[in-house]
């Protein structure tokens, strides 16, 4: 895999040229981009940025909505929280996990080496569907109902939707009606039983 | 990146020729080239910060609106900026878009294709459905308020609006991933490829088109209303 970039989002100055200049050291990274404030960076992001995130979450409060929007339409996998204080869970949760300004820096890097190594597992797992899997993209495709496909293959439909989330993450696609035509060009299921 | 009054407007073109599109729905595209954006504004008669405002969401920067700045007439400038961007949609992507499917539909007769055609299908009937929403719905409704009458039904909740859109986002994403990932053009990648640049460049006006609503229109109907309805 490519060597990965980042993104530091941090206001104090001595923060985040620290920690700029030990994540230089390590080599991980191919990019290293420093910001001051959610709004500069957002100033000057282009589509194609980066894939690590390591920001302080008060830049981002009142901002949540557009925080996670942006998140999801650009190639921003891992967001990490900078974190000097106790926070209120609804803004924490947002984040894929937590650095707590008095943790070692070693800490900060076996998190950040955690987050490279699931996103590799990730895209790993996105080849394949699981033949569960299989089974539910198939009824999906039929148009069954998440309740429906439950009493048929007699899971929970708790556990019915998980399985759509699996599958949109592996194939990429959300709506019904777009993982039907990739259902049909898997030859999963053949155009009649769609139609019928 | 911060544009100056006195910035070159072709250079403005030059850095960023999306922007064509904003002069184009702002129907102005019959300017005189070597003058700068202040001349060009003033020659159009299109007040500065609106058309600033516009080219800012084209950007994508994220500049914070003064929507103090922005009076009733500013307001009808935006409203035909959103109309015209429909006649872009409508009869210009949609048709392009729909000849290149049956293009490649005729030359490859797969299932795939067939159904690629009928979710493209059903995801525009879903856009023409939210176009026209606003066009009989919110650009009325948003007039008569600038006219300072009140509505006589409240029809129209921007909740809702937000849901239209984000369902519009997510369909035309599911269409380039299949595109993208998914679907075998074989020695028609060609066709594909100008299937998958069109779509770049509707979801890129449809983008800015949401933007613009929910950043600008929304908030200054709710600034109108409530100096209307207090």
């Amino acid at each position: 895999m490519a060597k990965p970039s980042i993104i530091i989002i941090e206001p104090s100055a001595i923060v985040n040229d620290a920690i700029k200049e030990h994540l230089k050291k390590t080599n991980i990274f191919n990019n290293i981009n420093t910001f001051y404030s959610w709004d500069s960076f957002i100033h000057s992001a282009r589509q194609n940025m980066s894939q690590l995130l390591l920001i302080n979450p008060l830049q981002i409060v009142n901002k949540e909505k557009e925080f996670e929007k942006f998140c999801q339409q650009h190639p921003i996998d891992y967001k990490i929280a900078i974190v000097y204080h106790l926070l209120p869970n609804h803004l924490i949760s947002i984040f894929d996990d937590v650095f707590y300004i008095y943790d070692s820096i070693d800490k900060l890097l076996q998190k950040i080496k955690l987050c490279i190594a699931s996103k590799e597992i990730n895209t790993k797992k996105k080849q394949n569907l699981t033949e569960r899997e299989q089974e539910i993209l198939k009824l999906l495709a039929k148009g069954l109902s998440i309740k429906e496909i439950a009493q048929k293959v007699f899971l929970s439909p708790h556990t019915v939707l998980s399985h759509r989330k699996n599958i949109s993450a592996k194939t990429g696609i959300k709506t019904i009606a777009g993982l039907t035509v990739y259902a049909v060009s898997m030859n999963l299921i053949s155009i009649e039983e769609i139609e019928s | 990146m911060q544009f100056a009054p006195n910035d070159s407007f072709v250079e403005l073109i030059e850095r960023n020729p999306y922007l064509l599109l904003v002069v184009e729905h702002l129907g102005k595209m019959d300017f005189q080239k070597n003058v700068t954006i202040n001349d060009f504004c003033k020659q159009s008669k299109l007040p500065l910060h609106v058309f600033v405002s516009l080219i800012n969401i084209y950007s994508n920067n994220n500049i914070k609106i003064n929507l103090n700045e922005w009076k009733h007439n500013h307001v009808l400038i935006l409203i035909d900026f959103l109309d015209n961007s429909h006649n872009y949609y409508k009869k210009e992507k949609y048709p392009l878009i729909n000849s290149l499917l049956q293009e490649l539909k005729n030359n490859i007769k797969s299932n795939e294709t067939k159904l690629l055609i009928k979710f493209f299908n059903e995801y525009f009937a879903e856009v023409l459905e939210h176009l026209d929403y606003e066009e009989k719905i919110v650009f009325p409704y948003v007039r008569q308020i600038l006219s300072d009458s009140k509505w006589k039904e409240l029809r129209f909740s921007s909740d809702e609006y937000q849901e239209h859109h984000n369902n519009i986002e997510e369909k035309l994403s599911d269409l380039k991933t299949l595109l993208m990932h998914h679907v075998k053009f074989g020695q028609y990648s060609y066709i594909g490829r100008q299937i998958i640049f069109h779509l770049y460049e509707l979801e890129f006006d449809l983008h800015a088109h949401s933007k613009i609503e929910e950043n600008l229109l929304i908030p200054l109907i709710k600034k109108f209303e409530k100096s209307l309805y207090g």
